[in-house]
């Protein structure tokens, strides 16, 4: 094989129409003086005539209906505003993307929605903020209506790290504003240590704000409904993480949340973490009947408390029955390895074992509840 | 401006629009040449079809940013082959070692084929299958663009995100590499 580097990506070149005719007439010359880089040719082009010759793969024949399906599932996300953080007063704000990366490795609490693409040498070349663009009209009529003024609900960011004491709170302002809009739900991330989450704490947490707790693992028939919600929900994949600093995802909990009960649950539910617990930097609105759906099959099932096998200390008997108020607050936890199989992927042998120290990720759906 | 890029400014405009109908008819026209690229790189069809929705819905939501500047088929692989590099970067598992196995595609039979001649055939595409899924990923995708894609270096570079000088060196590399995989693979049946 030569070794000329210049040269082989020359002949690259040559294979494919890219070389000018001048260069391509030089290396003809060369191709006729040396046989084994006629060789080299032959095997190159010999190469490109069986990878085409692969068969064609299709997808599924109902495929573009699931597309369509996930689509109307979205909605139109106003993109590609490059990051502003606005800064608090008083408050420096982020000077850039190093910033970010680092409050995102120590778990800080930046609210920020952010795209993350990465070029093939895994360099992130761009950080975006998405806002909701169609559900800002809507909110900015109602608010409107509701004697507002002209305020608008854009629940797009609030930029800069701050304590979780201050957090909690700003996290609830933003949802609050949000409530009332029919089928919309916000996506949050609860960061949490494995030992905690396995030693009971957010179940803890949930009872100690009287939901009503509903797992999966009791009522597996509405795995399928979440998983589908969150496959064709991309504002949760986002957040869930495919991005590489992302912590694993442990399971999904969709919140039916009372707005006056916000701030307190927030607070519960950032306690449950421990010492690494924190509501996510993230906040997302999306729209998902299915998630609605399945908030309604919950509330029509048998009060159930955790998932089996999770050491919990909470009695059951310290649920409150369901179904009697419309406003009583439920959770619905899936764990990952139910999403995975509702989802039709395969779950690797020891896959969700993860090291005790490990922190993972608890995605919240939360629609609240109007008074 | 091609008929084809015509074509789809007037549906992507008509998207932007609202009209979800539109934005199905440029999935209907695309899928399935994305797929069956995602299918090459990703290594098994329902990674393939997650990544391709994904891309599909990113598209939708982010369509507003699509400038025109590229064909919206161009720009439409650069969000999938970006998804499918973050999912991959997530799992962490080499879904690739599947490939030869899950990939049977819809290669139809020739019926004027011998017996002999269609297993020496399969055998061979076996073994380019084989190759191709033993490539890391970035060689892969390369050669997907160019040899079974037909992309040019300049649309290879917007999707991949690459001068378009690391296109040419990355694949040629990617073809030795192949080249030196397929030669070891037929001394490995012929001892």
């Amino acid at each position: 094989m030569r070794n000329d580097k210049h040269l082989d990506d020359r002949l690259s070149g040559y294979l494919d129409g890219e070389l000018s005719s001048s260069e391509a007439a030089a290396l003809e010359r060369e191709l006729a003086a040396d046989p084994n880089l006629r060789q080299l040719r032959d095997d190159l082009l010999t190469l490109r005539g069986e990878l085409k010759s692969l068969p064609t793969q299709r997808p599924s024949a109902d495929f573009s209906d699931r597309v369509m399906a996930a689509v109307s599932s979205t909605q139109a996300v106003e993109p590609a505003v490059k990051v502003t953080i606005p800064a608090r007063a008083g408050k420096k704000p982020l000077p850039g993307w190093a910033t970010f990366a680092m409050g995102m490795a120590a778990s800080a609490a930046v609210m920020l929605i952010a795209l993350t693409l990465f070029q093939g040498n895994d360099r992130p070349h761009g950080v975006v903020a998405v806002a909701p663009r169609a559900d800002e009209k809507d909110l900015a009529r109602q608010n409107k209506a509701e004697g507002e003024g002209d305020q608008q609900f854009v629940p797009n960011a609030i930029g800069e790290q701050v304590a979780l004491a201050d957090d909690v709170p700003q996290i609830a302002d933003v949802l609050r504003k949000g409530r009332e809009q029919a089928g919309v739900v916000h996506v949050l991330r609860l960061q949490m240590g494995i030992n905690q989450l396995r030693g009971g704490s957010l179940d803890k947490a949930l009872l100690s704000q009287k939901f009503t707790v509903s797992g999966a693992l009791d009522r597996p028939e509405l795995a399928p409904h979440v998983a589908l919600a969150y496959r064709g929900l991309p504002q949760a994949r986002l957040i869930a993480g495919h991005e590489s600093d992302r912590r694993p995802l442990a399971e999904i909990v969709y919140l039916d949340l009372p707005a006056d009960r916000l701030d307190e649950t927030l607070t519960a539910l950032a306690a449950a973490g421990g010492s690494a617990g924190k509501i996510a930097p993230e906040v997302r609105l999306a729209k998902t009947p299915m998630l609605i759906e399945v908030a309604s099959a919950g509330r029509h099932s048998d009060a159930v408390h955790g998932e089996a096998g999770r050491n919990s200390e909470a009695k059951s008997s310290d649920v409150p029955s369901t179904s009697e108020n419309a406003t009583r607050p439920l959770a619905i936890r899936i764990g990952a390895k139910q999403i995975k199989k509702a989802l039709g992927e395969s779950v690797q042998e020891g896959e969700f074992a993860t090291p005790s120290d490990d922190e993972v990720d608890v995605l919240l759906f939360v629609r609240i509840l109007a008074q | 401006v091609t008929d084809v890029q015509r074509d789809d400014a007037e549906l992507i405009h008509a998207a932007r629009q609202g009209n979800q109908a539109a934005f199905g008819q440029l999935v209907v026209k695309y899928q399935d040449r994305l797929f069956n690229a995602v299918a090459y790189v990703a290594g098994n069809r329902q990674e393939a079809e997650d990544v391709v929705q994904e891309a599909f819905v990113q598209a939708f939501v982010k369509l507003s940013s699509f400038g025109g500047d590229s064909q919206f088929f161009t720009w439409l692989y650069r969000i999938a082959f970006n998804a499918a590099v973050s999912r991959r970067r997530k799992k962490r598992e080499v879904a690739s070692v599947d490939m030869a196995r899950e990939v049977k595609g819809d290669e139809p039979l020739d019926a004027s084929e011998g017996a002999s001649e269609r297993m020496l055939r399969e055998e061979r595409a076996a073994c380019i299958r084989a190759a191709l899924a033993s490539l890391s990923e970035e060689h892969r995708a390369i050669l997907v663009l160019r040899e079974m894609e037909g992309h040019d270096y300049d649309a290879i570079a917007e999707i991949l995100d690459l001068p378009v000088g690391t296109v040419r060196s990355r694949l040629h590399r990617a073809r030795l590499q192949m080249r030196e995989l397929l030669e070891q693979t037929m001394l490995g049946k012929a001892e």
